[in-house]
C-alpha cells in the first residue's frame, strides 16, 4: 500500500469521526450549557422576585408597620406590581402560588388577588414546586413543556415560580441542530477532498526524493530536486539538494586531496614506507627507486633491515620495539646506514610513528631522509671551522710575536740610535760658541725632541709587548694599563682583580691583557665612558673577568648584523681571544645604559693549553 | 430735555406716569357702577377673581386663593414651581437647585444666588440687591411666628450667609427633597421679601418683591399692578394687570364676556360649557386640585365604632359626588392624599387590599345593625354655603339616607363654617382643601397634635385620630424619598383600614381665558392656583370685538 493510500486510510476516517463527534459534542454541550444557562436565567429572575418580596416584607418590620393588618397586603401588592415588571424572555413569566397550590398571581390566568387565591393549580407535576426542597421542575401546561424554578418565601407563605417554555429556551438550539449536522456533512466532504489533495501534494515530492536517492545511490551526484514549498517536505528537498551538492564537493575534494597527496608522496625526496610490526615493508614510496635504486614494488614483503648495513641492521629490531612501545603521537628518530643497489652506504635519518592501531594505516609509518650529503658537508664545515680557528689563533699569535719583535727592534735599535743621536747633539751643543745662543737653543730643543721620541718609542714598545706580565703578573699589568690610560683620560676606575696571577700561562695572560686593552680602548675612545669597573677573580673552577663602563652603549643586535667587511675587529677579536682561551664572552649593552662585558675562562684544562698550542703552533 | 431730565429723573418720571395712570383709573372707577370701558389697544391684562378682595399683601400670610395669586405676581423664591407645570421645580433667584450635603453630620443645602437681581422700588429703593443677607432677613421673617403664618414649617432649619451670594441652610433633623425644597420655593414661606419702613406707617412695613409685576394699589373695583421694568428675566410683555373682584356667580359670565381677559371659573362642566359658547373664549382646567374628604369623629358615637364608620363607607358612592361637577372637573380619590401627589394611592392599589369600600348597602346596613343601629341614626353637621361645599353636602345627605342615617345640615357662610368645624365637636366634617405636600396633609388632618379643640396645635384633625402619629413622624424624618413615600402610603392604609376618613374626589380649577391672551407656557398645574401670568404672557392687540381687528 502506498503512503498516499495509507495517509488517506488513516486521516479520512479520523477527520470524519472527529467532525461528527465535534458536531454531536457541540450540540450536546450547547444543549447542556443552554440548560444550565436557562436554570441560571430562571434562577436570576426568581432571585430578583425573591429580593423584591423580601425587600417589601423587611420594610414592614424595619419601620414597625406590622400592626397594620392591610400593611402586609400593601407590601404584597407593591411586591406583585414590581414582580409583574420582571421579564423572562418573550414567553416566560413569574407566577405565585400559596403553599396549598392556590394561584395568587398568574399573568395569563384570572386570579382573585392577594386576599383570595383563585384556585388550585394542578398540572403536570407543578404541585411539586410547593414542596420544600424542590427548586427546579419541568411540566406541561396547555400542551407546552415548561422549565421552571421555584422558591418559597416563608413569611408570606408564597411560592414564587419563574417559568419559561422549553421551546423558547431550546428553540434556537433545536433549530440549529439540523443545520449543525448538515454543516458537519458539508465540512466532512470538504475536508475529505482537502485531505486527498494535501496527501497528493505531500506524497509527490516524497516520490521525487525517493528517485533522487536512487540516483545518488547509482553514483549520480548531479541530481537536484525542485523545491516548491517551505514546509517540511520543502526543507527536506532543500536538505537533499544540499546533501547532494556537499557529496559532490566532498568527493571532488577527496579526489583532489588524494591526487595531491599521491603527488606529494611520489615526488617526495624522502623515502616513505609503511612497515608491519615486524618491520616488514608494506608500502614504499616511488622515491625508493631514486634513493636506493630498488623498485618500490619489489621491496614489499622484505624487512627494511635487509636494506641496511650490518651495524644498522642489528640496531633496527630494537628501534622497531621502541617505536611500538611509544604512543601514537610520538615520533621516534634514528639514523641508519642503508646500502643502495650499487652497495654504496647512504645515511638516512628515519622518523617513525606507531600507527598500528589506526585502521586506516595499521602499521609503522617510516619517513627516511637521505642525510649522506648533509653529513658530509657538516664534517667538512667542522673541519673548515677548526682550521679557521687555528688560523685565527696563529694570526693572533703571529701578531703577538710581531709585536714582540717590533718592540725589541724598536727598543734595541731605534732606542740605541736615538740615544746616540742625543749624545751627538749634546756634544754638538757643547761644541758651539757659548754666544751662539741660537745654535744652543736649537740643540736643546733637539735634545728635548729626541727625549720625547725616545719616550714615545718606549710607550709603543710597552703597548706592543706589555712588559709587566712576565715580571709582575696579569693583575699588575692590568693596573699598569689603567694607569697609562688615566694619564691620557680623566677616569674614575674601580678595580678589583685578585687571584688571577699565575693561573694562566704567559700566552693566555697576554690574551686576557689584550681583551682588557681592547675593551678599555673601546670604552674610553668610542663609548666616552668616564667610569670603569674592572673585576677579576676565581669563580670555582674558572676565572671570571668583567669590564663595566658608563659609556653610551650600543645596539648589540645592530652591531652583530653589520657585515663583517664593514665592522671593526674589536668585538670579534675579543670573542676569538676568549674562544681561544676556551671561555665564553657575553656582552650586555643598550644605548644610554653603558656596557658590561664578561667572560669566564676554565682552569686546569690541559686541552685548552694544548688546543691553544695547537692553534698557535707553539 | 436735559432740563426736564434734571427735574424729572427717570424714577420720578415713571412715578409720575404711574400717578397719572392711577388717576385715570380712579376717575374711571369712581364713575357709577357700569361695565368698565375696554380699550382695545391697552396692553393691560384684565383678571377677574371670584372673591371680594385680597386679605393680605404679605406673601408669608397668603393662604387664600386670591392672596396666593397676588404673591405669585409680585414675589420670587430661591427656586420656583415651573409656571403651569407644578410640582416641577426650577431655579428662580438661585442659580440652581442643590443636592443635600452632609457637613459635620448635619444635612445642608447651599444656594448660590444669581447676581444683579434687585428688589422692586423706585429711586433709592431700587438699588436694593438680592444678596445672601437679604435672603436671610426674608427667611427670618418667615420663621418668626409673629410675622409669618408659615413659621411652624421651618423648625429645625438654620441659615447662614457664606458670602454675599451664597446661603446655606442646615436642616436638623434632615428632610427629604420633597419636604425641604418647597420651603424655599415660591410658595408660602419661601417667597423672598424686603421690608421698607415708611415713616408714616412704622407699624406696617411695606414689602418689596422681585417679581415681574409690582403693586400700584387698589382703585375702587380693581387692583392694579404695573410691569417691573427691571425684572431679572426681562421686562414683562404686559404693561400691567387690572384685577377685578367678581364675588357674585351671576356676574362672572357677563364680566368675562364683556371686559375680562382671564377669569377664575366655577368647577362644574355646565359653567365650562357656557364659557365655551362665548366668542374668543377658552377654558384652562388645571391643578393643583382641592380634595374633598369626609372626616369621621372617632372619639364620639356613633362614629367611635369602626363598624359604623365602615357602614357609612359602604353606603356611599363616590360617583354620586363627582356627578354634580362633571368628570372633566372632578375625579374620585381613594386615599386622603390625591394620586397626583407623592404617597397618593391609586384605586387599584386600594382595591387590592380591599380598602376601596365599594358601595354595598346591604353590607352597610348589616354593619349598622351589628353596631346597634339597625334603623340608622340622626346626626347634625355644618356645611359651607359655597357652591362646591353645598353640592357635596347635599349628595352626602341623600346617600346616607339610603341606609337610614339622617343628616341634618346646618348651612353657614364659608368663613363661619371654618370657624365652627374648628370649635364644635361635629360627628363628621365635610372638608375641601389643598395642601402643598403629603406631610402637610397627614400632619394637619391626622396627627393627634392637630386635633381640633383637644390637640396641642389644633388644626384640622376633625377625626381626633392618633393612630398614625408615629408613621407621620417617621416619614417626615426619612431621607430616602422612596421610603418616605412608602411610609405615607402605609399611613393612609392604616387610615383606610380604620376608616377614619372617606376620600371623595379632587376637583380642578377652571379659568376662562380669551383666545388673544397667550400665557407663554403650557398649563397643567400651578401651586399659585391660577394659570400664572409671567413676563412672557402677552395680549395680541387690539382686542377683537371692540371695533378693531385683532
Amino acid at each position: 500500500m502506498k503512503i498516499f493510500h495509507k495517509i488517506l486510510a488513516m486521516t479520512l476516517p479520523m477527520a470524519l469521526i472527529s467532525l461528527f463527534t465535534g458536531a454531536w459534542l457541540t450540540y450536546t454541550l450547547s444543549d447542556q450549557a443552554i440548560g444550565l444557562m436557562a436554570e441560571r436565567w430562571l434562577g436570576t429572575r426568581l432571585g430578583e422576585a425573591m429580593t423584591l418580596v423580601k425587600k417589601h416584607e423587611e420594610f414592614l418590620r424595619l419601620y414597625g408597620i406590622t400592626n397594620i393588618k392591610a400593611g402586609t397586603q400593601k407590601a404584597q401588592y407593591d411586591a406583585l406590581q414590581e414582580i409583574k415588571a420582571i421579564r423572562i424572555g418573550q414567553a416566560g413569566y413569574i407566577f405565585i402560588l400559596d403553599r396549598d397550590g392556590n394561584l395568587i398571581y398568574h399573568p395569563h390566568l384570572p386570579t382573585g388577588g392577594i386576599n383570595t387565591p383563585a384556585f388550585v393549580l394542578d398540572f403536570g407535576g407543578l404541585a411539586q414546586l410547593t414542596q420544600p426542597g424542590t427548586d427546579a421542575v419541568r411540566y406541561t401546561w396547555k400542551g407546552q413543556r415548561h422549565q421552571a424554578m421555584s422558591g418559597v418565601f416563608a413569611p408570606w407563605g408564597w411560592v414564587l415560580v419563574a417559568t419559561d417554555p422549553v421551546d423558547e429556551i431550546y428553540g434556537p438550539m433545536n433549530h440549529a441542530k439540523r443545520y449543525l449536522f448538515i454543516l458537519a456533512l458539508l465540512c466532512s466532504s470538504g475536508i475529505s477532498l482537502l485531505i486527498i489533495l494535501l496527501t497528493r501534494r505531500l506524497v509527490s515530492p516524497l516520490q521525487l526524493l525517493v528517485q533522487g536517492a536512487r540516483q545518488i545511490g547509482r553514483g549520480d551526484l548531479e541530481v537536484q530536486l525542485p523545491v516548491r514549498s517551505s514546509d517540511e517536505i520543502g526543507r527536506l528537498s532543500t536538505a537533499f539538494n544540499s546533501m547532494s551538492r556537499d557529496l559532490r564537493q566532498s568527493l571532488s575534494a577527496l579526489r583532489q586531496s588524494e591526487k595531491h597527496f599521491r603527488a606529494v608522496t611520489e615526488n617526495s625526496s624522502d623515502l616513505i614506507a609503511v612497515l608491519d610490526p615486524e618491520g616488514t615493508i608494506q608500502y614504499t614510496s616511488p622515491s625508493a627507486t631514486r634513493l636506493l635504486g630498488y623498485a618500490a614494488d619489489n621491496l614489499k614483503g622484505h624487512s627494511l633491515s635487509q636494506l641496511m648495513d650490518h651495524a644498522s641492521a642489528e640496531r633496527f629490531p630494537e628501534f622497531i620495539t621502541q617505536v611500538l612501545q611509544a604512543p601514537a603521537a610520538k615520533v621516534t628518530y634514528r639514523e641508519f646506514v642503508f646500502l643502495n643497489r650499487e652497495g654504496q652506504a647512504r645515511i638516512f635519518e628515519i622518523s617513525a610513528r606507531n600507527l598500528v592501531d589506526k585502521p586506516d594505516v595499521a602499521g609503522i609509518v617510516i619517513n627516511s631522509r637521505d642525510m649522506t650529503t648533509r653529513k658530509k658537508i657538516e664534517t667538512e664545515l667542522k673541519t673548515s671551522e677548526l682550521q679557521l680557528h687555528r688560523l685565527s689563533a696563529q694570526l693572533i699569535s703571529a701578531q703577538e710575536d710581531e709585536r714582540t719583535r717590533l718592540s725589541v727592534g724598536l727598543h734595541d735599535e731605534v732606542g740605541q740610535s736615538l740615544t746616540v743621536m742625543k749624545l751627538n747633539v749634546i756634544l754638538l751643543e757643547e761644541s758651539l760658541d757659548p754666544e751662539d745662543r741660537e745654535g744652543r737653543r736649537a740643540c736643546e730643543e733637539m735634545v728635548a725632541y729626541i727625549d720625547q721620541v725616545i719616550e714615545n718609542v718606549r710607550r709603543i714598545c710597552r703597548d706592543l709587548a706589555p712588559p709587566a706580565i712576565e715580571d709582575l703578573g696579569l693583575a699588575a699589568a692590568l693596573m699598569w694599563l689603567m694607569e697609562t690610560l688615566k694619564q691620557h683620560y680623566a677616569l674614575h676606575v674601580d678595580m678589583a682583580i685578585d687571584g688571577v696571577d699565575n693561573r694562566l700561562s704567559q700566552d693566555r695572560q697576554i690574551l686576557v691583557y689584550r681583551i682588557f686593552q681592547e675593551a678599555l680602548n673601546n670604552a674610553v675612545k668610542h663609548a666616552g665612558a668616564d667610569t670603569l669597573t674592572l673585576e677579576g677573580c676565581i669563580d670555582g673552577d674558572r676565572l671570571h673577568f668583567s669590564i663595566q663602563d658608563n659609556g653610551k652603549g650600543f645596539h648589540l643586535e645592530t652591531a652583530q648584523a653589520i657585515a663583517p667587511e664593514n665592522k671593526g675587529l674589536g668585538l670579534p677579536a675579543m670573542k676569538e681571544r676568549v674562544r681561544m682561551l676556551g671561555g665564553k664572552l657575553s656582552v650586555d649593552t643598550a644605548p644610554g645604559r653603558g656596557t658590561i662585558l664578561q667572560f669566564h675562562l676554565p682552569l686546569g684544562k690541559k686541552e685548552a693549553y694544548d688546543d691553544l698550542s695547537h692553534h698557535t703552533g707553539r | 430735555m436735559t432740563y426736564l431730565r434734571y427735574i424729572f429723573p427717570p424714577y420720578r418720571l415713571r412715578a409720575l406716569i404711574y400717578l397719572v395712570f392711577a388717576l385715570v383709573l380712579a376717575t374711571v372707577a369712581s364713575a357709577p357702577a357700569q361695565t368698565p370701558r375696554v380699550d382695545a389697544r391697552a396692553n393691560v391684562l384684565r383678571l377677574g377673581l371670584n372673591v371680594s378682595g385680597f386679605n393680605t399683601r404679605d406673601p408669608h400670610y397668603a393662604a387664600s386663593f386670591a392672596d396666593r395669586i397676588l404673591a405669585d405676581l409680585v414675589f420670587n423664591g430661591l427656586i420656583r414651581f415651573t409656571p403651569g407645570q407644578a410640582p416641577n421645580l426650577e431655579p428662580d433667584l438661585a442659580e440652581n437647585i442643590p443636592e443635600p450635603q452632609i457637613i459635620n453630620g448635619k444635612q445642608t443645602w447651599t444656594f448660590f444666588l444669581k447676581k444683579g437681581i434687585y428688589f422692586q422700588g423706585e429711586g433709592p429703593l431700587r438699588r436694593r440687591e438680592v444678596t445672601s443677607e437679604a435672603v436671610l432677613r426674608s427667611f427670618k421673617k418667615t420663621m418668626d411666628p409673629r410675622r409669618s403664618a408659615y413659621a411652624g414649617g421651618y423648625q429645625g432649619i438654620f441659615m447662614q450667609a457664606l458670602d454675599r451670594y451664597t446661603v446655606r441652610f442646615t436642616v436638623d433633623p434632615p428632610q427629604s427633597p420633597l419636604l425641604f425644597l418647597p420651603k424655599v420655593a415660591d410658595y408660602a414661606g419661601g417667597f423672598i421679601t424686603a421690608e421698607v419702613h415708611d415713616p408714616r406707617e412704622p407699624e406696617s412695613p411695606r414689602l418689596l418683591g422681585t417679581g415681574p409685576f409690582k403693586i400700584l394699589g387698589q382703585f375702587d373695583d380693581r387692583f392694579v399692578l404695573t410691569a417691573h421694568d427691571h425684572y431679572f428675566r426681562g421686562r414683562p410683555q404686559l404693561d400691567g394687570i387690572e384685577i377685578f373682584f367678581v364675588p357674585r356667580p351671576a356676574d362672572r359670565l357677563p364680566a368675562f364676556r364683556d371686559y375680562l381677559d382671564l377669569m377664575a371659573g366655577e368647577s362644574n362642566e355646565g359653567w365650562v360649557n357656557r364659557v365655551m359658547a362665548l366668542d374668543h373664549a377658552r377654558v384652562n382646567i388645571l391643578g393643583v386640585q382641592e380634595t374633598a374628604t369626609l372626616h369621621f369623629n372617632t372619639r364620639k358615637p356613633p362614629f367611635s365604632d369602626i363598624r359604623v364608620r365602615k357602614a357609612v363607607a359602604y353606603a356611599l358612592d363616590r360617583e354620586g359626588f363627582v356627578h354634580p361637577f362633571g368628570e372633566t372637573m372632578a375625579q374620585s380619590i381613594f386615599s386622603p392624599v390625591p394620586p397626583y401627589m407623592p404617597g397618593g394611592l391609586s384605586r387599584d392599589n386600594v382595591k387590592a387590599m380591599g380598602l376601596d369600600y365599594p358601595t354595598n348597602l346591604d353590607k352597610a346596613r348589616k354593619l349598622l345593625a351589628d353596631a346597634g343601629y339597625p334603623k340608622g341614626f340622626r346626626i347634625t353637621t355644618v356645611a359651607s354655603e359655597l357652591d362646591q361645599y353645598l353640592k357635596n353636602a347635599r349628595t352626602l345627605e341623600a346617600q346616607l339616607a339610603r341606609v337610614g342615617i339622617q343628616l341634618d345640615l346646618v348651612l353657614a357662610g364659608h368663613a363661619r363654617m371654618h370657624k365652627l368645624i374648628r370649635s364644635q365637636d361635629y360627628p363628621l366634617v365635610l372638608y375641601e382643601a389643598f395642601r402643598p405636600n403629603t406631610d402637610e396633609i397627614l400632619s394637619r388632618f391626622f396627627h393627634s397634635e392637630s386635633s381640633v379643640i383637644t390637640g396641642r396645635a389644633p388644626a384640622t384633625n376633625f377625626s381626633h385620630y392618633d393612630g398614625i402619629d408615629a408613621l407621620i413622624e417617621k416619614a417626615r424624618g426619612e431621607r430616602i424619598t422612596l421610603n418616605q413615600i412608602k411610609l405615607w402610603e402605609y399611613a393612609q392604609i392604616k387610615l383606610l383600614e380604620d376608616m377614619v376618613v372617606y376620600p371623595l374626589h379632587f376637583r380642578q380649577q377652571a379659568f376662562a381665558r380669551k383666545d388673544y391672551l397667550e400665557l407663554g407656557h403650557p398649563v397643567t398645574a400651578a401651586m399659585a392656583l391660577y394659570p400664572q401670568i409671567t413676563e412672557k404672557t402677552r395680549l395680541i392687540l387690539p382686542r377683537p370685538g371692540t371695533g378693531e381687528r385683532p
